[in-house]
C-alpha cells in the first residue's frame, strides 16, 4: 500500500512537472505540493482543532514516564501551508486537485492569537508581504517563487503543516522526520545550551524539555530564507519559536507555536492545530527527492512573458467561497 | 642437500607450523575484541556523531595529489575495482567530464556508500526496531529497518536505496538495494548501475571508532563483488551537533539554470 501510494504520488508529481497545464496555470503555486498531500490523506479527515485539554489516562508513556509521541502523524490541517491565514484557494484550484468546494479555506482558524487570525506585521513588513503576493503570480526570479516549490528546507514551524511527520524518542533526544524533502530535526532534551550566535539555520536550533506532559521546544538561530506559507509570510533571523506538543489522546497530538520576532511583527503571535495519528500498520516513508526532480524555469519564463505584457497582478482568494 | 639438512628443514617447518596457531591464540588472549555498551533495548550502542577521515570522497582508489585534491591511500581492498570492459571506458569518460557530470556538482543525494565518506558528520540514533542515520550533507536520512521486514518489491529507483539491517554479534549488518543509476562512488567517476546491491558492516572497535566495511555487487558493471573498508571516527567536540549543508540552496540560481 505504502509503495503504491508513493509511486502514484511520484507519478502525479512527474505528470504535473511535464504537463502544459502546470505552465499555464501559474496561478496555482502549490500544485505539486498539494497533490502529494491529496494522495497521502486519501482516506482520512482532519479532526477539528480544540484548545481544550482532553487529557486521557490512556496516554501512552515511555519507560522514563514521559508521554510517548512516537509514530507517524499527519501534518497540520489541509491548505495551511498555502496560507496560515486563509488556507486555499479557489474553485479552479480545487477542481484541479479533484476536491469539492468544501475543501477550500481552512478547517479552523489557525492563528489563534491575535483573534483576527492574521499575522501582526509591522507596516513596512506588510508592504514586503504584499510585494511577495504580486511576485508569486508572475515570478521573474527564483526568490519570487515559494521556497517550498524550490525544495528548500521549510523551516520551523512550517514543516509541521506541510505533509506527514514521524516522531522518534530516546532518553535524551527527540527526532522528527518529515516526509517532504526528507527533512529532519534532532532535538536534544538533555538540557544543553543553544548554539552560539553566528550560526543560522533553515530549520533553526531546537532544544526541548518537558513541562508536565507537554514537550516544549525552544527554537532559535534561524536564517531568513524560508516562508511560513505560500503567501509569502516571512520573518527575520531574529525569530524565536516556542513549540508546545501535547497528546490529547493516544491518536491526537495538539501543536502550538508561539512566534516572536520584534524586527518584523508588532507582537508575539500563536498558531495552533491538531494532528492525527497514521494508524496503517507497517507504514513507511517514501524517499521524497524534491530537488533532484524540480524545475522552475518554465514558471519563470511564463512570469516574464506576463510581466512584459503588463499583466502583473496580486494573488488573491477573491473567488474563494 | 644432504639428509641432515632435509631433516633440519623438516623439523623447523613442523615447529613453525606448530607455533602458528599458538601465536594466534596468544594474540587473541591478549587482545580481546572490544565490547560496546548496550542501548536500553540491549543492542550494541553505536549512537553518536561520526565522520570518516580519509580522501575517499575524492577518489576511493590510490591517487596522487592534484589542485584541490589531497593525495590519498585508497579504501578499496587490493585497490582494484573489477569493472567489465565497457565500464572501464565509461569510468574514463566520467573522470574526464567530472566537473559537470558528477552528481555531487548538482547537489543531488549522493547514494550509499558515498554519503558515508563525504567530508561531513552524520549521526546514528537507535530506536526500537529501527536505526536512523542522519547526514548533515543535504539533510539526507536513512531509516534502517531492524524488524526483520523484507525489502519492498521493486525495482524502486531510490537515491539512497532501501536499507534492512540485523545484528551479527556486535556488528550492524545492513543490506541495501533499490538504487537508481545516477549516483557515483566518488569525485573520480567510479560508478554503478541500478542493479547495485551493497552490504554494509558497522563494527565498534573502541568507544570512539567504528570499522566500516562495505561489499559492492553489481552484475551489470563489475565482474565480481568487491569491498571497501575504513575506520569512522567519533567527533570529540563536547558540543558537536549536526548543522546544515543545504548544498543547492547556496548556488540555487546557477544550478537552476541548468535544469
Amino acid at each position: 500500500m505504502t509503495i503504491l501510494k508513493s509511486v502514484s504520488s511520484v507519478i502525479a508529481v512527474a505528470g504535473l512537472l511535464l504537463s502544459w497545464s502546470f505552465i499555464v496555470n501559474i496561478l496555482t503555486r502549490d500544485v505539486i505540493a498539494e497533490n502529494f498531500i491529496m494522495v497521502v490523506e486519501a482516506s482520512t479527515s482532519n479532526t477539528p482543532s480544540t484548545s481544550l485539554p482532553r487529557q486521557s489516562s490512556r496516554t501512552p508513556r515511555t519507560s522514563n514516564g514521559h508521554p510517548d509521541l512516537e509514530g507517524f502523524w499527519e501534518g497540520g490541517p489541509l491548505n495551511a501551508s498555502h496560507s496560515i491565514e486563509e488556507g486555499c484557494c479557489d474553485p479552479i484550484h480545487a477542481r484541479m486537485q479533484s476536491r469539492g468546494p468544501e475543501r477550500l479555506g481552512l478547517p479552523d482558524q489557525l492563528v489563534v492569537n491575535p483573534s483576527s487570525g492574521r499575522i501582526p506585521y509591522q507596516p513596512w513588513a506588510t508592504e514586503i508581504r504584499t510585494e511577495h503576493l504580486f511576485n508569486m503570480e508572475t515570478p521573474t526570479s527564483l526568490e519570487h517563487i515559494d521556497p517550498e516549490d524550490r525544495c528548500l528546507l521549510l523551516g520551523t514551524p512550517r514543516s509541521n503543516y506541510r505533509g506527514d511527520l514521524q516522531i522518534r524518542q530516546s532518553a535524551d533526544h527527540i527526532v522528527i522526520l518529515y516526509e517532504w524533502t526528507h527533512a529532519y530535526r534532532v532535538i536534544p532534551t538533555d538540557g544543553r545550551p543553544h548554539l552560539s550566535e553566528g550560526i543560522n539555520l533553515f530549520n533553526g536550533d531546537s532544544r526541548g524539555h518537558w513541562e508536565g506532559d507537554t514537550l516544549v521546544i525552544d527554537v532559535t538561530n534561524f536564517n531568513d530564507r524560508p516562508w511560513l506559507d505560500s503567501h509569502g509570510s516571512f520573518y527575520s533571523k531574529e525569530m524565536r519559536v516556542i513549540e508546545r506538543w501535547r497528546l490529547l489522546d493516544a491518536d491526537t497530538l495538539q501543536y502550538e507555536a508561539t512566534v516572536e520576532d520584534p524586527a518584523v511583527f508588532t507582537q508575539q503571535w500563536t498558531m495552533a492545530f491538531t494532528m492525527n495519528r497514521i494508524k496503517q500498520s507497517g507504514y513507511e516513508f517514501f524517499e521524497e527527492a524534491c530537488w533532484e526532480g524540480v524545475t522552475n524555469k518554465h514558471r519563470l519564463a511564463a512570469g516574464r512573458i506576463a510581466v512584459d505584457a503588463g499583466e502583473r497582478r496580486i494573488h488573491t482568494h477573491e473567488g474563494q467561497k | 642437500m644432504n639428509f641432515s639438512s632435509i631433516r633440519s628443514a623438516t623439523v623447523i617447518t613442523v615447529l613453525v607450523l606448530l607455533s602458528l596457531p599458538i601465536n594466534v591464540h596468544v594474540e587473541q588472549e591478549t587482545k580481546p575484541p572490544y565490547v560496546p555498551n548496550q542501548t536500553v533495548d540491549g543492542e550494541p550502542d553505536l549512537q553518536g556523531i561520526w565522520q570518516a577521515m580519509n580522501t575517499a570522497a575524492w577518489n576511493i582508489q590510490n591517487h596522487s595529489a592534484r589542485h584541490e585534491v589531497p593525495a590519498g591511500q585508497g579504501v578499496v581492498d587490493g585497490n582494484e575495482i573489477p569493472y567489465q570492459p565497457w565500464a572501464v571506458k565509461q569510468k574514463t569518460v566520467n573522470f574526464e567530464t567530472r566537473s559537470t557530470a558528477d552528481p555531487e556538482v548538482n547537489c543531488y543525494m549522493p547514494g550509499v556508500p558515498r554519503i558515508t565518506y563525504m567530508p561531513h558528520p552524520f549521526q546514528i540514533l537507535q530506536f526500537s526496531n529501527r536505526i536512523l542515520i542522519l547526514y548533515e550533507y543535504v539533510h539526507v536520512t536513512r531509516t534502517i529497518y531492524m524488524d526483520g521486514s523484507p525489502h519492498p518489491d521493486g525495482h524502486i529507483d531510490f537515491w539512497m536505496g532501501d536499507s534492512r539491517g540485523h545484528w551479527e554479534g556486535n556488528t550492524l549488518v545492513v543490506d541495501v538495494i533499490h538504487f537508481n543509476d545516477r549516483t557515483w562512488f566518488d569525485r573520480a567517476g567510479n560508478f554503478h548501475s541500478d542493479a547495485l546491491h551493497i552490504v554494509e558492516r558497522y563494527t565498534p572497535t573502541s568507544p570512539n571508532h567504528l570499522q566500516y566495511e562495505v561489499t559492492i555487487e553489481d552484475p551489470k558493471v563489475f565482474t565480481r563483488p568487491w569491498k571497501m573498508s575504513m575506520p569512522l571516527y567519533r567527533r570529540q567536540e563536547p558540543e558537536i551537533q549536526l548543522l546544515e549543508y543545504e548544498c543547492y540552496a547556496y548556488a540555487e540560481q546557477e544550478l537552476a539554470d541548468g535544469k
